[in-house]
């Protein structure tokens, strides 16, 4: 059921995921998701410096409707649990280790300046998406939302072509 | 009798708590599955070790039996629930990016979370940079807005689009994913 580096089998694992979803539509009429929780923090922050501002703003403005906090939001919960979740099965497994992943042939420097990179086109990409692994091709997936297959398609596309011109990142 | 918080007027702190136990099974399948290492999701693109397909469309299949059969018995009410809009042209652009933004960061946004959380520096910079994308989206809003809006076709599902019932869509997704381990399987063990 565990491999030797101590991870679950991942048809366990896949299984596991798609009845977590299943109880998670259950309870709340939605899926799982992920990236939503970061555009929710830059628009709090933004609401506290530029109140009237963010709340007429053309794309933000959508998350002050409610009245409430953009932070009030079962994307942001979930995404604490998360962490904690997480964090606790690392400590149980003996992961937990401050350190900086890449390959072998990469230094820190290089991996910490593309992983900023990363960062920002794959939160642009989230939101031409309308969500990530998780909401997208997780959730929209088995919905069977269609955006959300074509999305995976995207996906599947470009990064197998962008690991080839990043190898010395990886491998 | 479903979706539960959305038909039964339960207290909120019952909703916040409940959504946050959700979000640490979440993480705990996250990080058992191993998906907390760059090298393990990474592999997905370089052929060495596919535990994020297998992961992932074994979810997608499990979630999509699940949800369509409460659906059918009435468990869930399909009015209730949320289903994504449709863009095609903005969510083809979505996934597109998406994969350059994963293989550039190692990470997608649900994993870097784990994998910050069990102490990669990484990943922590990978949120850092997905939090200034997120403000650059919205403050360029009006210079992409076109392309975000691109293709609206509302809330469809592949059952809609091509017209066949879901079980027969999901039918085809089991026979693809059993297709699909047999060969990764075989492909790993090479």
């Amino acid at each position: 059921m565990f491999d030797k580096e101590n991870f679950l089998n991942p048809y366990i694992g896949g299984i596991l995921l798609g009845l977590l979803l299943v109880l998670t539509f259950f309870l709340f009429g939605r899926g799982l998701g992920a990236s939503g929780t970061f555009d929710r923090l830059v628009a709090f922050f933004l609401g506290i410096l530029a109140p009237s501002w963010i709340k007429a703003h053309p794309y933000w403005q959508k998350y002050f409707h409610s009245g409430h906090t953009p932070l009030n939001n079962f994307l942001v919960f979930l995404a604490i649990g998360v962490a904690i979740g997480g964090f606790f099965t690392g400590k149980i497994m003996g992961k937990t280790q401050v350190q900086v992943q890449k390959g072998p042939r990469a230094t820190s420097r290089e991996r910490l300046i593309w992983a900023f990179i990363g960062g920002i086109i794959m939160a642009l990409a989230t939101r031409f998406a309308r969500g990530c692994t998780s909401g997208q091709a997780l959730t929209g997936g088995a919905t069977l939302a269609a955006g959300s297959w074509l999305f995976m398609m995207g996906f599947f596309i470009s990064g197998p072509l962008v690991a080839l011109l990043v190898r010395k990142l990886w491998r | 009798m479903g979706p539960v918080f959305k038909i039964f007027a339960l207290p909120h702190w019952l909703y916040i708590t409940s959504a946050i136990v959700t979000g640490v099974f979440f993480g705990a399948i996250l990080t058992v599955s191993g998906f907390i290492s760059t090298r393990k999701l990474t592999g997905v693109f370089y052929f060495d070790d596919f535990a994020v397909l297998k992961v992932l469309f074994t979810g997608i299949v499990v979630g999509s039996i699940g949800i369509y059969l409460l659906g059918d018995l009435g468990t869930i009410n399909f009015q209730k629930i949320y289903i994504s809009k449709t863009f095609w042209v903005s969510q083809l652009v979505g996934g597109l990016l998406f994969g350059i933004g994963f293989m550039l960061s190692g990470y997608c946004p649900g994993t870097s979370i784990v994998s910050a959380a069990v102490g990669s520096i990484d990943a922590l910079v990978v949120i850092v940079g997905m939090l200034a994308g997120m403000l650059l989206f919205g403050l360029g809003y009006n210079l992409w807005k076109g392309i975000y809006l691109a293709g609206e076709s509302g809330r469809i599902t592949l059952s809609q689009v091509l017209g066949i019932n879901h079980w027969v869509i999901i039918g085809l997704l089991v026979v693809i994913a059993v297709f699909m381990y047999i060969h990764v399987e075989m492909f790993e063990k090479k």
